[in-house]
């Protein structure tokens, strides 16, 4: 790959090994603004495979309301959950979809504060990820408590029922750390969206969308003033955010570890929920990456080495996953505690064993692959490895849920868990629901963020050193 | 030798004092090995434990600093290098302990009558028996030391070297080699530090510990490295005056505010989730060191290790300002001391059912000053040694040419 980009004269600049690779091909500034604009403001930029996924999303959408209609009018009784496994999908999928939103915070917020400039062609769409996952994931919990329309009681607020939360349980802290890491997350969202609905109001000819994203740009003219005032924004955000990466999914283990439920109980569960949930999201930011760096011809700003880069972190955070279920082994068998020994035991041998051995293969070997040079570099490759790494995050916290529960310290509660088709019909709902949010954000906001994109080229131009004060300029040219 | 002649002087200072601090430390440690051979033990666990802690922080950042090949790690590689050496010196350190394994003096698994009455120790017998332990710990000490020679020998072959395009080479082979050994030095040092440490203890254990011992080892590593480079940066010696700029200090700083952060994360998703469940073989571990003295010493260390360093490392103005910088970083590296004290010596008296054993030892015994001075100034005059034996920035390399410019 060359470390030199062209720029409009066709003369060669020695680029700075910072942001070397990051972008591909001859670009200007106006060039990245209508390319990426485009998408939003030519119906003609989504060919067939929008329309496939749109299709796909709305019908399985529709699916996701008919089963909570269904729920609503039956109950929960229609799922698998019974005793002994009261949490059975709902509370798995909750925790899957949770864990696949971090990547896009760490992406978005821990990136930019380590002033990680691969981010930029990434962070947009990893944000809508991570927006449109803990809507997925808030359902379930919602639909859990059995009667959604009571959740308000979980809030702390005078009332004569005598009606207080539990404070010291973590299924109260994970109320207030997912709605606000829900909050945070779409405000940081949006405040990054607020230059780039500018250009887009600048460049629409339809007078409706013209007016629509005058509104959303709340005014933004793209002065010194506003650039500084985002830039402020933008960090406060960024450091509020970071830290709420790590506070939600560790709020999530907690839910499992301070229980004394044999196999839940485990000092490592924080680190490698949070390491897992990053996991599976960088899992899912490849997955989505891949088709549309191919379907939108995107392959100059979302390059090989930011495929490189996503899948050096996939290795990194499943190494962590894999060491802490060899740990959990390891010390299981080492604590002399029969019951510990017992659910280690029961875990690998027992019935739901298939899962066990499953989800090492998926998570813990699998990866591993990614070591290799060469299978970074091939996109189905990536893409592959991605799925298999879902669906054993999916299967780990299976594993957690329900073979920790059918096997507890009295015999008498011990039974053997059955998910219903109604189980199976709400995830695939809720991938439905994700793949319709995802792919209409893809239609109507930039899935890359237009002037972080620009901001790289002034890089490419005149070195790392012009940082985003510096990003005026760019937005200037462009304009 | 023209190293020598630029050798700074602060250096030069360290191992001339770490002779006669090695001598008083040994009289210190018989002296107190002479009321009894168990005190010896402790005091020589406790010292050996706090130093493998610092070694393996110098040995982790060396492996990390080769594989992420940033400009942080540039001006302190060498400092990581030589302690990172010093795991050879560590290799005889270790050698009472694994004896001591034979003997009744130190660990619980190894007091045949104690084992004889306890199913737990019983079923632990497997992986806690003197012939694995000492097998573990010659593997642990030959792969690690290895890595450290192997990577140390390609550093200076990379500065020796002419061609620009064959000492990238070099620095490429080094990276490749530091990722699959940063790998299994985090697994080696896990089962080291449940041997070394947790099995002190006869029922205690925490799946966490082996992170715990890790992040514990990058903070003390991390603020040996960076209290050096700023001391010599303060009196203007060698390179060192220029390379610890202020973008450099910022970068250090950040490093540890992210180091201490991590540990503190680690510490408390521990405690609260052993005092969450309540059950006597875990929470014990904290009852233990919340009683009398002890209390006002994990106060202490709560502010020392987090609370103090936090709010320092947050202001930005501090990390740019080499002698504040400094003077935290030699907060937390004195402060790991302490909480390497308050782990290991309340475990020397656990199995016994005693409380106030930790009190009783620091009363008691001048010995484990001592052991640590003994060790500690035997570590830094090799240190020294190490370190002299290349020069004190790696040359020909890319990334410092760039914090040359910035310098500027």
């Amino acid at each position: 790959m060359s470390n030199s980009l062209p720029d409009s004269s066709g003369s060669n600049h020695l680029v700075d090994p910072a942001v070397a690779g990051m972008m591909e091909g001859e670009h200007t500034y106006e060039s990245i603004t209508e390319k990426l604009t485009s998408i939003v403001l030519r119906q003609d930029r989504h060919g067939l495979p929008w329309w496939i996924m749109i299709g796909i999303g709305f019908v399985l959408y529709n699916v996701l309301f008919s089963v909570i209609l269904k729920l609503l009018f039956t109950g929960i009784g229609m799922f698998g959950n019974n005793e002994p496994v009261g949490w059975g999908w709902p509370i798995i999928n909750f925790v899957w979809w949770i864990g696949i939103g971090h990547a896009g915070t760490l992406i978005s917020a821990f990136l930019l504060l380590m002033r990680q400039n691969w981010r930029n062609a990434i962070n947009r769409f990893a944000e809508a990820m991570t927006i449109f996952a803990v809507v997925c994931a808030g359902i379930y919990p919602l639909l859990h408590t059995g009667r959604p329309w009571c959740a308000y009681w979980l809030f702390p607020y005078p009332n004569i029922l005598a009606m207080w939360p539990q404070w010291r349980s973590p299924l109260l802290w994970d109320v207030f750390a997912v709605s606000t890491y829900a909050s945070v997350s779409v405000l940081f969202w949006f405040i990054g969206l607020i230059p780039d609905f500018a250009s887009l109001r600048d460049r629409s000819e339809n007078i409706l969308a013209k007016k629509t994203f005058a509104c959303l740009c709340l005014g933004w003219r793209g002065s010194a003033e506003h650039w500084r005032r985002y830039e402020v924004a933008s960090l406060i955000l960024a450091g509020i955010s970071t830290p709420l990466v790590l506070s939600v999914h560790s709020i999530i283990s907690f839910d499992f570890s301070v229980g004394i439920v044999p196999g839940w109980h485990t000092t490592i569960s924080p680190p490698y929920f949070v390491a897992g949930a990053v996991y599976a999201g960088f899992a899912m930011v490849i997955m989505l990456a891949v088709p549309l760096r191919k379907w939108y011809h995107l392959e100059e700003y979302i390059t090989q080495k930011h495929m490189d880069w996503m899948a050096k972190l996939m290795l990194t955070t499943g190494l962590i996953v894999f060491y802490g279920y060899l740990m959990e082994l390891f010390y299981s068998y080492l604590s002399g505690d029969p019951y510990e020994i017992a659910m280690m035991h029961f875990r690998q041998f027992g019935p739901y064993g298939w899962a066990y051995w499953l989800l090492i293969c998926c998570n813990g070997v699998t990866p591993q692959l990614l070591w290799i040079p060469r299978i970074r570099r091939s996109n189905s490759a990536l893409f592959i490895i991605s799925v298999v790494v879902s669906i054993g995050m999916w299967l780990e916290r299976y594993v957690i849920v329900v073979v920790s529960l059918t096997r507890d310290y009295l015999p008498s509660s011990w039974g053997y868990f059955t998910n219903t088709m109604w189980d199976a019909l709400m995830y695939l709902g809720t991938m439905g629901q994700f793949i319709f949010l995802f792919f209409m954000f893809v239609r109507v906001m930039p899935m890359i963020n237009v002037f972080e994109m620009r901001e790289l080229l002034h890089k490419f131009h005149h070195g790392h050193g012009a940082h985003t004060e510096d990003a005026t300029h760019a937005v200037e040219a462009a304009e | 030798m023209d190293n020598n002649q630029r050798f700074p002087a602060t250096l030069q200072r360290l191992g001339v004092m770490a002779v006669p601090a090695s001598v008083l430390g040994l009289i210190l440690l018989i002296f107190d090995s002479l009321h009894s051979v168990q005190n010896f033990y402790h005091a020589w666990t406790f010292a050996f434990d706090y130093l493998m802690c610092l070694t393996i922080g110098c040995f982790g950042l060396m492996l990390l600093s080769n594989m992420v090949r940033a400009e942080w790690c540039r001006p302190i590689l060498r400092i990581f290098e030589a302690g990172a050496l010093n795991l050879a010196f560590m290799a005889l350190c270790v050698l009472p302990i694994v004896y001591a394994a034979f003997t009744r003096h130190l660990f619980p698994w190894a007091h045949p009558s104690t084992v004889a009455s306890d199913p737990i120790l019983q079923s632990r017998a497997v992986w806690f028996n003197p012939l694995f332990f000492t097998i573990r710990n010659i593997v642990f000490f030959v792969v690690l030391t290895g890595i450290a020679y192997i990577i140390r020998s390609l550093a200076l072959k990379q500065d020796l070297e002419k061609n620009v395009q064959t000492a990238k080479q070099i620095a490429t082979m080094r990276a490749s080699i530091a990722a699959p050994c940063f790998l299994l030095m985090v697994f080696a040092v896990t089962s080291a530090a449940t041997d070394w440490i947790m099995s002190l203890d006869p029922h205690w254990y925490s799946t966490i510990f082996g992170f715990h011992f890790l992040i514990g080892a990058a903070l003390c590593g991390m603020s040996f490295a960076v209290a050096l480079a700023t001391t010599m940066k303060l009196a203007g010696e060698g390179e060192y005056a220029q390379m610890a700029n202020p973008k450099a200090t910022k970068d250090w700083g950040n490093l540890m505010l992210m180091m201490t952060m991590v540990w503190a994360y680690f510490s408390i998703s521990q405690y609260m989730i052993y005092w969450s469940g309540n059950l006597p073989l875990e929470v014990t571990f904290y009852v233990q060191r919340n009683v009398r003295t002890l209390a006002w010493f994990t106060s202490t260390l709560i502010i020392c290790q987090f609370f103090l360093p936090f709010l320092l490392l947050l202001s930005s103005r501090l990390k740019r300002y080499a002698r504040m910088l400094r003077n935290t970083a030699l907060l937390i590296f004195f402060t790991r001391i302490l909480e390497v004290a308050w782990e290991v010596i309340p475990m020397f008296h656990s199995w016994h059912g005693s409380d106030s054993g930790f009190v009783v030892q620091f009363q008691g015994g001048m010995g484990y000053l001592g052991a640590l001075l003994f060790m500690g100034g035997i570590w830094m005059a090799l240190f020294v040694r190490n370190i002299k034996r290349a020069s004190l920035i790696p040359n020909l390399d890319p990334q410092i040419l760039e914090v040359m410019e910035h310098a500027h």
